[in-house]
């Protein structure tokens, strides 16, 4: 009986094993949060790099994906670049939707950067970002002072070179209660294949 | 050897034959049964006694002559009577009458001594600390708001804020025993740090009618009187609880033994909070909060002449985060003081110091709750007060005083700023002829940071039969904040605000004319008052700066008439209707805008129903406020207005021997209004409370 046991846990460990083998290998969810607190100049992120990296020329660099400037994010394509940065909202929520999206969908319907009107402190500016990504946050505007509240949907992006994330942007606020600080969750396909697991 | 033995000797038998003199009596109703609890003070010296359970007093003297006895207690009439004191003892009984309108209590605030409420030139209303918990109120500014037409609260970022006569709270003097309190934010003191069980009474002045006052009393004064140790025992407990687990809770124990007395009091409260607009689920109504205050006082009285009181207070105030934001407020305030009185002759020296320190910190969440220093305040005054008793018509006081000012900021530049500031005050206070009492006095001020000020006004009182008429002309001043001097504040390199270290004090004349009404069956005054403010200090665009940058100028000028009414009608015995209306209309000169925030119109009605009996009484209230809309102007084009409405109020409470429960219904029509901000009520809630005195305890308990 045991050994029917043994074997039959073999059989099925090899078999789920193989079937991976097939795909390609799992890829991670990372974390990062970007110092964004310069309402003028803006931070540009690289996936494949994990980090904040320093661009020449971002109109013209295929080496940045997200670009940040304060609560303001902009992909690298469109009106912002010369990539094919775009994003996608997939109106999903929160770990469990994070953990939920495991391939981009072909419904998925992607936009770049344009110009966008933003209410601030005089009125209203415009400012080129993704306006899908706009979406991200709320201002809740009362008692205790503008807040920047997470709205928890899931995004797909679509890099400067063609690849595609998804990114969940969970905080605005560093450990030490400095505004303009974005903490965000992503896993990125770095094979250029839909599979986001 | 000898001779030093005979000295202590005859100073011994001196205190022996001193001991001997006395006063006692005994304190009744007109139906002869005892009153226990009646503070009886001997005017003019530190002697005192509290009736026992059987309406008897007894207070040792030191000195025979002519003394004026002052027998109070709230819900009877004050009295006084003078006796002469002759060796041994003396004796001096009272009969009380009941009195819902105590015009004889004695009120401090408006000139800087005591004074008989009838016999004030500055016209005072009072909110008592009983009355407060008979009504089942347990904050001091949900009192002034019910109880004080034309005083009313807002909440910005949780913090209550008040406006006067249509002035905001920078133009509010709040004082606590008459010193100024530490940890102001935009002119509004922490109230919640206002530790109820102590709260004896709240002497509330409109207008600059008082000028012995300093900066900021150009709205009004609003001096909270802590309770002072009579009793030899008095131990008191309270408890409120209320929808959303909101429970306010405290006691306090006084004690005195020979010379010294003590009294410790705590408060405790905590709400889980509520919000009634849950669109922003991140911004609460009302957040969940902690706080508690302990405060510790002794009186020290040596002799008859000098009097010691040292007192010291922890508060703390811990918020609860529901905001997306990691870290929540943490609140502390820290005082001590020393206050002393010694008399000579007919006279009376008065000495004190006070420092006080509020701190707020945030309180980093991700980083081990870590405590982070957003600012700091540290407020320390010296004063010292001669009142010279020249004759029985003519009262002068001179004062001397020195504040100091430090406050820590994030938005400061350079961190921390202090000022500092002499001050000398005089006023007399002359009694013309049996009708005229006339109050002028002067204060003079040199301030670190703008010079010499100097504020006078002058009060005046007709007596004619059951009518008291008053007037009041006078000038205030409110010195630029150490913010509005030193702030630097980088909105995110957006825009910035910053301070002007040449700002000048803004500067008010007021005047004011009142009629009152005084009978046993009514009382009613009518005032009408116009302040006009100049130099008012603003922030405004900088119009050639290469950044967006606003300054805070002396550029605003503004006026303000009003009307306040106030009466008080008997029914039957035990049975009043009260009603006060206020009527401000508030004009920017600058702007030709009403004043940001300004309520036009608002009143309130109440029914009060009390009977007592031998061992218990049982009260019940309907109490309905009106407030009309509140304007905020910034343009004509745009202005916010919270909405007007209306709020009813029903209490009942039970009083048997120490036992009393409190019951009531707060906002009976279930009134929610999720735009105003001065109305965050959550609708209808119901709330209990219990009062237990101990000292009532006794023999002849339950």
């Amino acid at each position: 009986m045991k050994k029917i046991f043994y074997v039959l846990t073999l059989v099925i460990g090899l078999a789920t094993g193989c079937s991976k083998e097939n795909s390609n290998p799992p890829i991670q969810s990372k974390s990062f949060e970007v110092n964004s607190t310069s309402s003028t100049i803006w931070k540009y992120f690289s996936f494949a790099k994990n980090d904040t990296i320093v661009v020449s020329d971002p109109l013209t660099s295929e080496e940045w994906d997200l670009a940040f400037q304060r609560y303001r994010i902009k992909t690298n394509g469109g009106m912002s670049g010369s990539g094919q940065g775009s994003a996608a909202n997939s109106y999903l929520k929160g770990q469990i939707g994070f953990d939920a999206l495991k391939t981009v969908p072909d419904t998925a319907t992607f936009s770049a950067d344009a110009s966008v009107n933003i209410a601030v402190q005089q009125g209203y500016a415009t400012y080129v970002i993704n306006p899908e990504i706009y979406t991200w946050f709320t201002i809740e505007l009362a008692t205790q002072g503008t807040q920047i509240v997470p709205s928890d949907y899931i995004f797909f992006i679509k890099t400067g070179d063609g690849k595609y994330a998804k990114v969940w942007f969970k905080s605005y606020y560093s450990a030490t209660d400095l505004s303009g600080h974005v903490t965000f969750q992503y896993k990125y396909q770095p094979d250029g294949s839909k599979s986001l697991e | 050897m000898k001779q030093l033995l005979m000295l202590f000797l005859l100073l011994f038998s001196r205190i022996l034959c001193a001991q001997e003199t006395s006063v006692s009596g005994r304190i009744a109703l007109p139906d002869s049964s005892s009153v226990s609890g009646a503070t009886i003070v001997l005017v003019g010296t530190t002697a005192g006694a509290v009736s026992d359970n059987d309406g008897v007093y007894r207070i040792k003297i030191v000195k025979s002559g002519t003394y004026t006895l002052r027998v109070s207690l709230i819900g009877y009439e004050t009295q006084e009577k003078q006796i002469e004191i002759a060796r041994g003892n003396n004796s001096a009984d009272f009969i009380l009458k009941e009195s819902s309108i105590d015009l004889n209590e004695v009120v401090v605030t408006g000139t800087k001594s005591e004074k008989m409420l009838k016999n004030v030139p500055v016209l005072t209303q009072v909110i008592y600390g009983q009355k407060m918990l008979d009504l089942g109120i347990t904050n001091a500014t949900a009192a002034l708001q019910n109880m004080v037409p034309g005083l009313d609260v807002s909440y910005y970022g949780q913090r209550a804020s008040i406006t006067l006569q249509g002035m905001d709270s920078k133009y509010v003097l709040f004082l606590v025993d008459g010193e100024r309190i530490a940890g102001e934010v935009n002119g509004d003191i922490d109230y919640s740090m206002l530790n109820m069980e102590n709260i004896e009474r709240i002497e509330v002045i409109k207008g600059a009618s008082s000028s012995l006052y300093g900066s900021n009393a150009i709205g009004g004064i609003i001096n909270i009187i802590t309770k002072k140790i009579t009793k030899s025992f008095e131990g008191k407990f309270y408890s409120r609880y209320s929808k959303y687990n909101e429970l306010a809770t405290g006691g306090g124990i006084s004690l005195k033994k020979g010379i010294v007395g003590s009294r410790t009091s705590l408060d405790f409260n905590h709400t889980d909070g509520y919000d009634i607009t849950p669109e922003s689920s991140h911004d609460w109504t009302q957040n969940p909060y902690t706080s508690f205050s302990l405060n510790q006082k002794f009186e020290i009285t040596p002799t008859s002449r000098l009097s010691f009181t040292p007192h010291t207070t922890y508060y703390q105030f811990v918020r609860g985060n529901v905001s997306a934001r990691p870290a929540h407020d943490f609140y502390q305030d820290i005082n001590a003081g020393l206050k002393g009185k010694y008399f000579f002759g007919n006279h009376s020296i008065d000495f004190s110091y006070y420092y006080d320190r509020y701190n707020i910190y945030n309180v980093l969440e991700l980083l081990d709750n870590r405590k982070e220093t957003v600012s700091y305040d540290i407020i320390q005054t010296i004063r010292t007060q001669g009142n010279f008793h020249i004759s029985d018509k003519n009262n002068l006081i001179a004062g001397l005083e020195y504040n100091n000012e430090s406050l820590f900021s994030v938005r400061n530049e350079g961190g921390l700023k202090s000022e500092r500031e002499v001050v000398l005050y005089v006023q007399d206070d002359i009694q013309l002829g049996q009708l005229w009492n006339i109050v002028a006095g002067i204060r003079t001020s040199y301030h670190s940071s703008y010079g010499f000020n100097a504020a006078p006004k002058v009060s005046m009182l007709l007596k004619q039969g059951f009518m008291n008429f008053r007037a009041s002309v006078g000038t205030g001043f409110r010195s630029p904040s150490l913010k509005e001097l030193y702030m630097n504040f980088d909105h995110f390199g957006e825009w910035y605000i910053i301070g002007n270290t040449g700002l000048k004090p803004e500067s008010s004349r007021y005047i004011s004319g009142s009629a009152e009404l005084l009978r046993p069956w009514n009382n009613s005054s009518v005032t009408v008052y116009r302040n006009a403010i100049t130099d008012m200090i603003t922030d405004r665009w900088l119009p050639d700066s290469v950044r967006l940058t606003r300054q805070y100028q002396n550029i605003a000028s503004a006026t303000i008439y009003g009307t306040d009414i106030l009466s008080k009608q008997k029914i039957f015995d035990g049975f009043w209707i009260s009603a006060g209306y206020s009527y401000v209309k508030s004009h920017d000169n600058e702007t030709d805008l009403q004043l940001y925030g300004t309520t036009k119109h608002s009143g309130n009605i109440s029914a009060d129903y009390i009977t007592r009996g031998k061992n218990n009484s049982f009260s019940a209230q309907i109490y309905f406020k009106l407030m009309g809309e509140k304007f905020y102007e910034i343009t004509p084009e745009k202005t916010y207005i919270d909405k007007p409405f209306s709020t009813l109020k029903v209490t009942i409470s039970d009083e048997y021997k120490w036992l009393r429960i409190t019951a009531g219904v707060d906002n009976v029509f279930n009134v929610i209004i999720p735009e105003n901000i001065n109305f965050i009520s959550p609708g209808r809630r119901f709330f209990i409370g219990l009062n237990i005195d101990f000292g009532k305890m006794g023999r002849r308990g339950f």
